[in-house]
């Protein structure tokens, strides 16, 4: 008994088995649990083992004050016995170790709530055994006398699964085993009510029947759907307005659904109530959750209930008035903390410590219990509160502890009433629609794609699929890096987020050097006599003319001339797949840029794209360190939102890192037209145009082309260039360079909540897939694409286009 | 995540590798300051499954929310209540997709699903599978509105087919997004 024999100890321990009833050998179980519940927290070579270190001897101080008071007020205690137990708390003046300081803190209440879940797991057992519950507390019983009796082994892990929360001594043990190998008896198991009787009035439309059982406070409603629903500790005042009353559903309806007290936790508890047992102390037929008149607090416990101590960080002075007239100052917990506590643990008792000093210098100090019953009723247990007047008895209390336990009682009533009306008042601002009308709604057709996830893996929780995917696409021939994915009637290419948006591309390239000369190719006889005549001997002039010729022939252009620097945009952006394509000079490169009309997912609009490749491609155009691919995604709904904008800027900003990687296309190109993005402020930008000062023209992404307001009449044809990406004429590059530009739009525009972590990336590490820490320098992108893309060859897709840049990566653009 | 961590002292921070080892080279949980347990264990999956330990939820709601460490308790209220919202949007979002992908609603029963919360009509029974996400604030005893029914459970605390954001109280809170799945917590209940 090395617990019981440290000094002090057996006072905790000995009010524990008082107020549980439990015995000394399960009280003894506990403690030990909580010492060994302490330990497992215990670090003593940290820091924080020189604070608890310390905090032993105050926190023994603390727990011997509180003990004190206790044990003089303690309602169940003879004179003989209170001294005894006072001498020796007041006599332990050394703190014992931390652990059992902790257990001497905790034992009291954790042996209430172990007593409450033997009466728990005996009645659980009673159900499932389909026996009365005496039947069931005899086998245990047996069990405990029939246990071996000398040394025995410890509880194992596997008891402590099955058991949480009890005490596990070798006599417990043997009692709660020989009752779990009771057999189930189904035939035993009888519905604690057994009909139900139709309610008196007529045509209602929720309450068609109702069955009520006394003893247990039961309630079942039977709906006209022949629905039950159940509900406990009901009244029988309540139960018997519903059956004769004139409006049964108006009063289900004002007092009974939906209110907490009375309702079940979940729908197995509700049914393991509704099974008919005989209670053993009081002999009625009962459910779960029976209240009985009979017994002294449940099977084994004793009169207490279980409390939760509050020891507040602070005390408020709480202004009271006495039976008197007289005002009062009551030192306690501050009121609001007070009452979730309550709400938290319902029906069960809250104590926290009071101090008041009264006129003639008299103190009332001590703990008041107090609790929150299912009709929001407040009620006080002043058996811990002691007065210095003559007139106080322990456990009878003396007017000046009335005075006070009932002021703080209406206190905390208005208390409750104050922070529901908060609480009502916040939810409300919270979901109410901001100013300016946007909607809050989470979805429909704004926050969620219409595409049905079809996905079969996650990078997210598969860093070795992500790694295999990387490999694959680093091995494959240079130009075929990023797969193409081909539509077809069933497939589109595009799916998910940003699948619905519009889209234009600008494909710039060079002209190589030495391109075959003026003759070789059969298209070369009928290009424009412009480049005929000025590079007889190849380079740019003829690769423009080859191309601007060829374009024409396969009716993207609607000419074989190149026309001027931004003729698209001057002239006015088409939707025509044939002729709609212009093929411009731009000086930034030798060769041009083709700007595509205004796209769309399409069949044939991948088509012509994957044509337009191949076109420049062969006749002589090339990607290189000049080259970037501008894709501009629609965007309409960003007109004037510029919460919606910060949100996407942000996005860009917090995976700018891993977009660079994305955009390379091993050409070196710098960043001298596509800078990196500037940090977006804390609360986002305030307006569109803030937004636009704060980042120019040639970032990572260009917002010039979203409108100001949602009224600016250029505000449907808002959208936004991606200008990061490097220039490609590879088909595949170029689809996975516009389904992440859209994608990325998309989903921000649509998660309202979206937030940023911080970047979880190493900096400048190599990022090599066969290199051990590969998965977590790449947590951040895997998650990103797994956000972003619902099929597997989107996510493929686009783990290939961040490979692909990886060769890129050492250049200048990993260091952003 | 809040980014002023280093302001809020309730609240630790492990890496799994990083756990402390009792005398027996056992792992063990970290003490706060004064030597005692912390309230709850968050495992944060977005970060390496690292550990973040935290004295109070509220100091773990300060965590996450910037600006509830310094609000007032009204403004934590109101945090609280934003934070839920938020989070009942992209809960929503979730199973709408799920939902979708296995034909459990109909059109109206999506509608309702996805309605503005501001805008959310009553509902006096919630019969699909697919959880219907509400916020406690809204209701009874809050309100003087009548929460829905459960068409599969009947009207119980925590039906199978309602999830129910307990914002009004901070421990409430984290323990009823703990039990829909969104964070994953360890409460001691010491």
């Amino acid at each position: 008994m090395v617990c019981r024999s440290t000094p002090g100890m057996s006072v905790p321990m000995g009010l524990a088995n008082i107020d549980s009833g439990l015995d000394d050998d399960q009280i003894q179980s506990l403690v030990h649990q909580l010492r060994h519940e302490f330990n497992d927290h215990h670090q003593p070579d940290q820091g924080a083992t020189e604070s608890a270190a310390a905090g032993p001897q105050g926190a023994w101080d603390r727990f011997r004050n509180t003990t004190a008071t206790r044990i003089t007020a303690h309602p169940e205690l003879r004179p003989q016995r209170r001294a005894g137990l006072l001498r020796r708390i007041t006599q332990a003046d050394a703190p014992p170790p931390a652990d059992m300081v902790y257990a001497a803190e905790h034992i009291r209440d954790r042996a209430i709530r172990a007593a409450r879940l033997i009466d728990d797991h005996l009645a659980t057992e009673a159900a499932r055994i389909g026996v009365p519950d005496h039947d069931a507390l005899n086998t245990y019983q047996e069990g405990r006398n029939d246990a071996p009796t000398g040394r025995q082994a410890r509880a194992t892990e596997e008891h402590r699964r099955a058991w949480p929360g009890l005490p596990l001594d070798p006599r417990t043990r043997h009692g709660l085993t020989a009752l779990a190998a009771r057999p189930d008896n189904p035939d035993g198991r009888h519905e604690l009510i057994p009909a139900h009787n139709r309610v008196s009035a007529e045509d209602t439309r929720v309450v068609d029947a109702i069955g009520y059982h006394p003893g247990s406070g039961r309630l079942e409603i039977l709906t006209p759907e022949q629905a039950v629903l159940t509900y406990r500790r009901i009244p029988p005042a309540l139960a018997e307005q519903l059956r004769t009353g004139n409006d049964p559903d108006r009063v289900f309806r004002d007092r009974i659904q939906g209110h907490s007290g009375y309702q079940y936790r979940d729908a197995v508890q509700s049914a393991a109530a509704g099974v008919r047992r005989r209670c053993p102390d009081c002999g009625q037929f009962t459910g779960a959750t029976h209240s009985c008149l009979g017994r002294r607090g449940g099977i084994r416990a004793g009169a207490l209930g279980a409390v939760t101590p509050f020891i507040p960080s602070r005390r408020h002075a709480i202004p009271l008035t006495g039976s008197d007239g007289t005002e009062l100052f009551a030192r306690a917990a501050p009121l609001t903390q007070v009452i979730e506590r309550l709400e938290q643990v319902r029906d069960e008792a809250v104590e926290f410590p009071v101090d008041c000093t009264l006129p003639g210098d008299r103190q009332v100090t001590g703990d008041l219990s107090a609790a929150l019953d299912a009709d929001d009723h407040i009620s006080v247990n002043t058996a811990r509160l002691a007065c210095t007047c003559q007139g106080y008895l322990p456990g009878q209390g003396c007017p000046h502890i009335q005075d006070i336990s009932g002021g703080l009682r209406v206190a905390l009533g208005e208390q409750l009433q104050a922070n529901r009306a908060r609480v009502a008042a916040a939810t409300a601002a919270a979901i109410s629609p901001p100013v300016g009308g946007a909607s809050t709604a989470p979805v429909t057709d704004t926050l969620l794609p219409n595409a049905p996830s079809q996905v079969t893996f996650s990078y997210t929780q598969d860093p070795a699929r992500f790694a295999d995917d990387v490999r694959a696409a680093v091995n494959r021939p240079a130009g075929q890096q990023v797969p193409w994915v081909a539509p077809d009637g069933q497939t589109p290419a595009m799916y998910g987020y940003g699948a619905d948006r519009d889209f234009g591309i600008e494909l710039e390239f060079d002209a190589r050097t030495r391109p075959p000369a003026l003759g070789d190719l059969a298209i070369d006889q009928r290009i424009n006599y412009r480049y005929q005549n000025s590079s007889v001997y190849g380079g740019p002039s003829l690769v423009v003319g080859r191309v601007g010729r060829a374009l024409y022939e396969a009716e993207f252009t609607p000419t074989d001339r190149q026309a001027g620097y931004h003729a698209s945009s001057n002239g006015g952006y088409h939707r025509s797949l044939r002729r709609g394509w212009t093929f411009e000079h731009d000086s930034t490169v030798n060769g041009g840029e083709l700007v595509s009309p205004i796209l769309s997912n399409t069949t044939e609009t991948w088509q012509r794209l994957h044509q337009a490749c191949v076109i420049i491609t062969d006749h002589g155009g090339r990607a290189s360190e000049r080259t970037g691919s501008h894709v501009t995604i629609s965007a309409a709904e960003q007109a004037g939102q510029a919460v919606r904008l910060s949100r996407f800027l942000g996005l860009l900003h917090h995976h700018q890192r891993d977009l660079h990687v994305m955009a390379g296309a091993g050409h070196r190109r710098g960043w001298n037209y596509a800078n990196p993005m500037p940090t977006p402020p804390d609360q986002g930008y305030s307006t569109i145009t803030h937004a636009r000062r704060s980042l120019d023209r040639y970032q990572f992404a260009n917002i010039n082309h979203v409108a100001t307001s949602r009224h600016d009449r250029n505000a449907n044809s808002s959208r936004i260039e991606f200008r990061l990406w490097d220039g490609s004429l590879e088909a595949g590059r170029i689809q996975g360079q516009i389904k992440m530009s859209a994608a990325l739009l998309d989903y921000a525009t649509r998660n309202r909540g979206l937030t940023f972590d911080h970047d979880d990336r190493a900096e400048g590490v190599a990022l090599n897939p066969d290199a051990t820490d590969f998965a977590d320098h790449t947590r951040q992108i895997r998650r990103l694409i797994d956000h972003l893309f619902r099929r597997d060859i989107d996510r493929q897709q686009a783990a290939a286009l961040w490979a692909a840049g990886l060769d890129a990566r050492n250049f200048v653009r990993e260091h952003v | 995540m809040n980014p002023d961590l280093a302001k809020i002292p309730g609240v630790l921070r492990l890496p799994p590798d990083q756990i402390p080892h009792n005398q027996h080279g056992d792992p063990v949980a970290p003490l706060t300051a004064d030597g005692r347990p912390y309230r709850l264990r968050w495992v944060d999956h977005d970060h390496g499954d690292e550990l973040v330990y935290a004295a109070s939820a509220d100091d773990l709601l300060a965590h996450w929310i910037p600006g509830y460490q310094d609000a007032d308790s009204d403004d934590r209220v109101l945090l609280r209540a934003r934070h839920a919202a938020q989070i009942r949007d992209a809960l929503v979002a979730e199973l709408a997709v799920d939902a979708r992908d296995q034909g459990l609603l109909t059109a109206e029963q999506e509608k309702v699903l996805l309605s503005d919360l501001g805008q959310l009509p009553d509902i006096p029974r919630w019969d699909p599978p697919v959880p219907l996400v509400l916020l406690e604030g809204m209701y009874r005893p809050y309100t003087d509105r009548v929460p829905p029914l459960s068409g599969i459970d009947g009207d119980v605390r925590e039906p199978s087919n309602i999830i129910w954001l307990r914002n009004a109280h901070p421990e409430t809170y984290l323990v009823s997004l703990a039990e829909a799945g969104v964070i994953d917590l360890a409460v001691h209940d010491g």
